[in-house]
């Protein structure tokens, strides 16, 4: 979570990621780039030293998730340091909320197009939300746990397909090429592979 | 099936290294640094890489340099760039956008499609982590898809256990020799992998998340030296049976090489002795893996293994006859096994 907030009366923009963030609102970083690009970015690093955006919180991407950790338990929000995170996360949980409930009604419309997979996992992040803005980390970890249970068992081959989809669409169109060390010479090796036909 | 290829694969968290048979003779191996370079946008990205002759991958408006020029690459525009790896701790590295893309490269590239319906390409992954909760269910999927994709038939086994299938360790059992047993040890970059295997198969096989580049970070906070110059200092100088103790980095790489190897074989017990194993005849120990290049690490590993009470008997420590292939051309001899049985089926 990397959150800043436009201070200013105009907007800002930071081109180098492709955000313009309106006067007053705030944005969460994460969402739009990655960590790396981010704390790359030249446009947010002059927009910072102007004063045009104030940090309001930027946590370790790196970190392991707390969300995920029983200790959840005790996170205690400050209310009165974070009451603008606080406010964005009630706004984007009213958000989410409606995106439901619309979801809801276009599938009781049409009952096959609602995945019951996706109503939970949005259910879940739900739950996990109002605990991180109202209720203290409890039901985060509840919420988180439910989430966790959900079977994931994918026989092999169809995740490895689903990589390979994945692998294909990220890699589709680039071309090049690169530096390789050659060597090549007598090995021991082949002597084995014989013996390891009858024995594996 | 008609006759295909055999193709070893090491993909490393340092390293990317192919073993194949191109002739009658010998074996072919290539090896690719597993890093790689974003060139910052700008209109003149490519005249500057054609200029010095590096090799690049486009993707859209974006150049990566990957491999060896990568780091003259960071060494040239300090700053601007900084050198970026697909795995880190011996699997797919969470924090890199890019690695898929990097790695399907080096792997169109360093092995290529397969040739016929029976090529088969055996890779690797660390055997289960003892400690950390770390998994290897979701780097494994996608290391086979990085292969299905160009055709291969895939098999993938324990890091520890290609090097028993490359090194053929024995054990003496009632005056028969049985080949393919014995401890297959394999320090790479980020973790260090152990196999016991008995007649080739393997029975007890443990990953710890401690190896080269757990020395390297260590030493270098110890000392304020930055890392680049302990792996020089590693890779050049450095030789147990010959520590110059008046050198920081050498008496740090000293003290904490003995550290890592203590931790892997002392776990390495604790899992042997949970796993309740009988074995009665003494075992081989066979080192590999670029950690394990130093001069003099075969003997220190042989001092601490002999002062650690562990639950089996060691009959030798040795290092692999060459420690950076030994894997790959284990993969190599299991890949080549397997298209063999194959082909007969």
């Amino acid at each position: 979570m990397y959150i800043v907030k436009n201070v200013t009366r105009h907007p800002v923009s930071i081109s180098d990621l492709r955000a313009e963030i309106a006067p007053g609102k705030v944005e969460d970083l994460d969402r739009l780039s990655t960590r790396y690009r981010i704390d790359q970015s030249k446009d947010l690093n002059i927009a910072m030293r102007r004063g045009a955006l104030k940090v309001l919180k930027k946590d370790d991407p790196n970190a392991p998730s707390r969300l995920m950790e029983p200790s959840t338990n005790n996170i205690t929000i400050n209310e009165q340091d974070n009451v603008e995170v606080i406010k964005e996360m009630q706004k984007m949980e009213k958000r989410i909320v409606e995106r439901v409930n619309a979801q809801v009604q276009k599938a009781e419309a049409t009952p096959q197009q609602l995945d019951p997979q996706a109503v939970e996992a949005l259910q879940a992040a739900i739950d996990s939300l109002k605990g991180m803005v109202g209720n203290g980390g409890g039901q985060v970890a509840q919420s988180m746990d439910k989430a966790n249970t959900v079977e994931t068992e994918i026989p092999n081959d169809v995740a490895v397909d689903i990589h390979q989809r994945t692998i294909d669409r990220l890699s589709k169109g680039s071309t090049g090429s690169i530096k390789q060390q050659e060597t090549s010479g007598s090995s021991d090796v082949d002597k084995n592979i014989d013996e390891l036909g009858d024995i594996l | 099936m008609s006759n295909g290829r055999a193709v070893g694969c090491d993909v490393g968290t340092m390293f990317f290294q192919v073993a194949e048979k191109l002739d009658t003779d010998s074996l072919s191996h290539k090896t690719v640094r597993n890093a790689f370079v974003e060139l910052p946008v700008s209109e003149d990205a490519e005249d500057v890489l054609l200029r010095n002759g590096w090799q690049y991958v486009k993707d859209g408006e974006n150049y990566y340099v990957i491999g060896d020029d990568a780091i003259q690459v960071a060494n040239i525009f300090p700053g601007k760039t900084e050198i970026r790896r697909p795995l880190a701790d011996g699997v797919l590295n969470k924090s890199e956008d890019k690695k898929l893309l990097v790695l399907a490269e080096i792997i169109n590239q360093a092995v290529g499609p397969a040739e016929g319906d029976n090529s088969w390409l055996c890779t690797c992954v660390s055997s289960a982590s003892v400690d950390t909760s770390q998994d290897s269910v979701f780097h494994r999927q996608r290391l086979e898809a990085l292969f299905k994709r160009l055709g291969w038939n895939i098999k993938v086994i324990e890091e520890g256990h290609a090097v028993i299938l490359s090194e053929r360790p024995v054990v003496i059992e009632d005056g028969k020799e049985i080949a393919y047993s014995g401890i297959g040890v394999s320090f790479g970059a980020g973790r260090a992998n152990c196999v016991l295997a008995y007649r080739g198969l393997p029975i007890i096989g443990m990953s710890v998340a401690r190896s080269g580049d757990w020395v390297d970070n260590i030493v270098s906070e110890q000392t304020g030296i930055p890392i680049s110059q302990i792996i020089s200092i590693k890779e050049k100088k450095l030789d147990f049976d010959n520590i110059d103790y008046d050198s920081d980095v050498e008496f740090a790489l000293d003290a904490y090489y003995d550290q890592l190897i203590r931790h892997v074989f002392t776990l390495f017990g604790k899992k042997f002795a949970e796993e309740k194993s009988q074995f009665d005849a003494p075992l081989d120990i066979i080192l590999a893996g670029g950690t394990s290049m130093p001069n003099g690490f075969t003997n220190k590993v042989r001092k601490i293994v002999d002062s650690l009470n562990l639950p089996f008997e060691i009959n030798d420590v040795r290092a692999a006859r060459d420690p950076r292939t030994a894997v790959v051309e284990g993969l190599y001899a299991a890949a080549s096994v397997a298209q063999k049985k194959a082909a007969k089926e």
